[in-house]
């Protein structure tokens, strides 16, 4: 678990006694919006803030409707969606009162507006709730600028309503603005039927400059976030049934894809291809919500020099094995902000029967596991300070990777990862034989960590230069509540098991 | 008045009006490059062998006698390819590497559909000439459709059923990286993907159509089996009265690879519909063609299959499949021969030739006859 930012989450409107708390923790709720006096409360370890649902704008459960030509001119479905009217205020309270089937794909449509709204659900939901409630909090990161074709002029009429709503139907991607903005395709009331202004104004806009498109269903909803580096997409299925094979494109050129979708742990991009303009890719089944992560940069490259024989660790940097060793460095969080401590250096060499990589870790605080065991695996060393490699077998098989930790304290921990088949204990049986060696300057406050992986365990049995393993590193530090998580490659959630963000690393 | 004159007389105002009209614009995006010496119109251009058999298939009961079902495909494959020797005229087209997808028709299952009997005499000849049967795929886009026809009964071990589309609108089964993108009717999800099978499996395809009405096409034989059979999402095309088969048929056939891989071409004209199409939507609809037409030309056994089922029209006294008349048109036909949910485009096969698709002036194919006692 890392940091979490809860800045735009849905809110859980909850009526029920501070008796329930318990309930809620082991929901992973920590906090909740309540009618009445919060102050009995606390103490119970969630925050509760006072709401008056009374004033809240109440929407109705996101469906669609399978009624061929109400939808005009194009035969789809019809979309019944509340984003148009938490896009075109923002500032307004809104609140869901939907059956438990229906939770999931409102908290997707809330999330998506960016809006603050409020779900007042009964205890046996509770669960139901949790679960999406948790799939949102987990992709939560710093928030993203919308990206849109062009605005829409709101004039605060009720004409505009229709218009919106039909905009939003047609994924035509737009901002609602007071006032016109230079330099923008602007929209305003229109006494033209809803219908064929949407159509005017995707005609306008010319279809191969739409921000976003989804192809393969009628019944898919899409909004786009972020900028050239970093686009995020929200994907909300209406449909009554998964959508198979939706495929989606953006405009810009994206190196790589992390998809999360609603229901699906395994959820992985497939046929991502850009060419000229866009970005596309298919998601193998869309059940009700998804997020898409498209990420420009090159994967990263750790590069390991050879080693004619292997020594005995001095997890110092400085020494005859390390000097020339090549190096990255890492110093952001997993949704690309600084972490605040000083880059972590990551080198590597190699040699035919080992893999080394080297941490250099400075550290403002350590948070050190009390009386640490040097001879068998920690369990649970992640809830410490550690540095962690994650490395790829295959990339035919990207679920299946080796997890390698270690402490500031030579405490260690590996793992079996395979996500398509979870093994016991995280696959904490496996072993690979692999040592370790810490040191810790405090006067510097920095630690140093090596690691000697053995070839065999990854595997390579007779490995060369030029060969490739997909390679994750990544560094917990610090005391709760304030934990620092630190990943090479950005991830955009809250998990290092995104093996889409891996890197490479590449023998030489 | 001669039947050539009469057919005539609707054809060249329908043709004219066809040229004038603006096409929608299409877009084919497609890795693939034209490949091999067989792709439509294939080696046979302009020319179609057509058998009839009486004893085919029982107008009472519909059960198929196989054996002459078995006897009109080699009379057919033989007279096609000059080849005195059934398997010879097999091996013109297929060897022991290839992977063959049978282009199956099952819109009109289980009632008129491409029948398992000739399906099973197909991958028989295959079998016989060395294609391993777990290199045969059966195929047609949707599971619901494929799954009331037997097929399984009438094949040898290992040959393999393939739905496209296992739940309706998956796009699973379809290639994201080949398709045609046109926006018809302002619809947002403008493309059409070629199934997944045939560009990534298939080396050669062979086309099983029926003898069909069609309530957009006209008619629904060899083009309209391999194009729309072949993409998703193309029901978009019509709405309305409108619909856009005139041009998307043709445009869709000719898309690589499917167009170089479509190899040959086995119109099922046992059973067939004249009104309804392609679906059997009264037995009052169905009729016995009794006959098997063979071709590698697409274009050439459609302009058979035109006159075959305007021909039974007339006798039935519907319109012809070339009428335009909005008299004629209705959103609820209730099984009313004289009407149809859309004008239908019939001249879908005359724009096919004109991209080059194979023949269609009627003086130029060369069509053989042949009967099967």
């Amino acid at each position: 678990m890392i940091a979490l930012f809860l800045s735009i989450l849905p809110f859980l409107l909850w009526d029920e006694s501070p008796a329930t708390a318990p309930q809620l923790k082991k929901a992973g709720i920590e906090r909740i919006a309540v009618s009445g006096d919060p102050q009995p409360w606390s103490g119970t370890g969630i925050e509760a803030v006072r709401v008056d649902g009374t004033k809240m704008i109440r929407l109705d459960a996101p469906s669609v409707d399978y009624q061929p030509g109400v939808a005009g001119a194009t035969g789809a479905p019809w979309i019944n969606s509340n984003l148009w009217r938490m896009i075109r205020d923002r500032e307004k309270e809104y609140l869901y009162e939907v059956p438990a089937s229906s939770l999931p794909l409102a908290i997707g449509e809330a999330y998506t507006a960016g809006a603050r709204a409020y779900f007042r659900v009964k205890p046996a939901d509770l669960d139901r709730f949790a679960m999406a409630f948790g799939f949102v909090r987990g992709l939560d990161g710093p928030p993203l600028p919308d990206r849109t074709n062009f605005d829409v002029v709101d004039d605060g009429s009720e004409d505009i309503d229709e218009i919106l709503n039909l905009l939003v139907r047609r994924n035509l991607l737009f901002d609602v603005v007071r006032s016109s903005r230079n330099g923008r395709m602007e929209v305003r009331k229109s006494a033209d039927d809803p219908f064929l202004l949407a159509a005017k104004v995707r005609s306008r806009i010319g279809d191969d400059k739409r921000l976003a498109r989804v192809y393969g269903t009628e019944t898919t909803l899409v909004r786009l976030f972020g900028d050239e580096h970093h686009a995020r997409v929200h994907l909300l299925q209406y449909g009554r049934n998964p959508a198979a094979g939706v495929r989606a494109r953006v405009l810009g050129r994206y190196r790589r894809v992390y998809l999360s979708d609603f229901g699906d742990k395994l959820a992985l991009a497939k046929d991502i291809v850009t060419d000229e303009t866009g970005t596309e890719f298919s998601i193998p089944e869309l059940r009700t919500f998804a997020i898409a992560d498209l990420e420009a940069s090159e994967p990263g490259v750790l590069h390991s020099s050879r080693a004619a024989s292997d020594v005995a660790l001095t997890a110092d940097p400085d020494s005859t094995f390390w000097r020339s060793a090549p190096l990255v460095t890492s110093s952001l969080d997993p949704f690309g902000r600084p972490t605040g401590s000083g880059p972590t250096q990551i080198r590597s060499r190699w040699t035919h029967d080992s893999l080394y990589l080297l941490y250099t870790c400075p550290f403002h605080d350590l948070y050190l596991k009390p009386n640490p065991v040097l001879d068998r695996d920690t369990p649970l060393l992640w809830d410490w300070d550690v540095a962690e490699a994650f490395i790829g077998l295959t990339s035919d098989d990207i679920y299946h990777y080796r997890e390698f930790e270690m402490s500031p304290q030579g405490e260690w921990v590996d793992l079996d990862i395979d996500l398509a088949n979870p093994k016991p204990d995280y696959g904490m049986s496996w072993n690979s034989g692999y040592q370790v060696k810490a040191r810790i300057d405090r006067d510097r406050k920095v630690w140093y960590g090596e690691m000697r992986i053995p070839m065999a365990s990854l595997p390579a049995a007779d490995p060369k230069p030029g060969d490739v393993f997909r390679l994750g590193l990544y560094r917990i530090e610090g005391p709760p509540p304030n934990r620092k998580f630190g990943s090479w490659q950005p991830l955009y959630r809250a998990t290092y098991h995104t093996p889409e963000s891996f890197g490479n690393l590449v023998l030489d | 008045m001669k039947r050539r004159l009469f057919l005539s007389l609707p054809l060249a105002p329908a043709v004219l009006a066809a040229t004038v009209r603006t096409q929608p614009e299409y877009r084919v995006v497609t890795k693939f490059r034209p490949e091999g010496r067989f792709g439509m119109p294939g080696p046979y251009r302009g020319q179609a062998v057509a058998v009839h058999a009486d004893a085919s298939i029982d107008s009472t009961s519909g059960r198929v006698d196989r054996r002459v079902v078995g006897e009109m495909l080699s009379r057919a494959m033989r007279t096609l390819t000059g080849e005195s020797v059934v398997e010879n005229a097999w091996k013109r087209f297929f060897d022991p590497a290839d992977v063959v997808g049978i282009k199956l028709n099952c819109s009109g299952a289980p009632d008129v559909c491409s029948k398992p009997d000739v399906v099973g005499e197909i991958v028989r000849n295959l079998t016989a000439v060395g294609v391993k049967p777990a290199n045969i795929y059966l195929y047609e886009r949707f599971e619901n459709q494929i799954a009331t026809v037997p097929y399984a009964r009438f094949l040898p071990e290992g040959v393999n059923i393939h739905a496209v589309e296992r739940r309706r609108g998956s796009m699973t089964g379809y290639d994201p990286y080949t398709y045609v993108e046109v926006d018809f009717f302002g619809e947002d999800d403008t493309r059409s993907n070629l199934v997944r099978l045939v560009s990534e499996r298939l080396t050669k395809i062979i086309n099983v159509p029926n003898m069909k009405d069609h309530g957009a096409a006209g008619v629904t034989g060899c083009l309209k089996n391999i194009a729309y059979g072949n993409f998703s999402n193309v029901a978009r095309s019509h709405r309305d009265e409108r619909t856009n088969t005139y041009s998307f048929i043709g445009t869709l056939a000719s898309v690589e690879p499917l167009r170089s891989k479509t190899v040959l071409h086995i119109m099922d004209g046992l059973k067939g519909v004249w009104h309804g199409g392609p679906f059997v939507l009264d037995q009052r609809f169905v009729f016995y063609p009794k006959q098997i037409i063979v071709g590698t030309d697409p274009v050439a056994i459609d302009r058979q299959l035109l006159d075959i089922i305007d021909d039974k029209r007339k006798a039935e006294y519907a319109p012809s499949v070339w009428d335009r008349s909005m008299t004629h048109v209705s959103a609820k036909p209730k099984f009313d021969p004289n009407l149809n949910v859309f004008i239908r485009e019939p001249g879908h096969i005359e724009y096919a030739s004109r991209l080059g698709l194979g023949v269609y002036d009627e003086h130029a194919i060369r069509v053989t006859r042949l009967e099967v006692a």
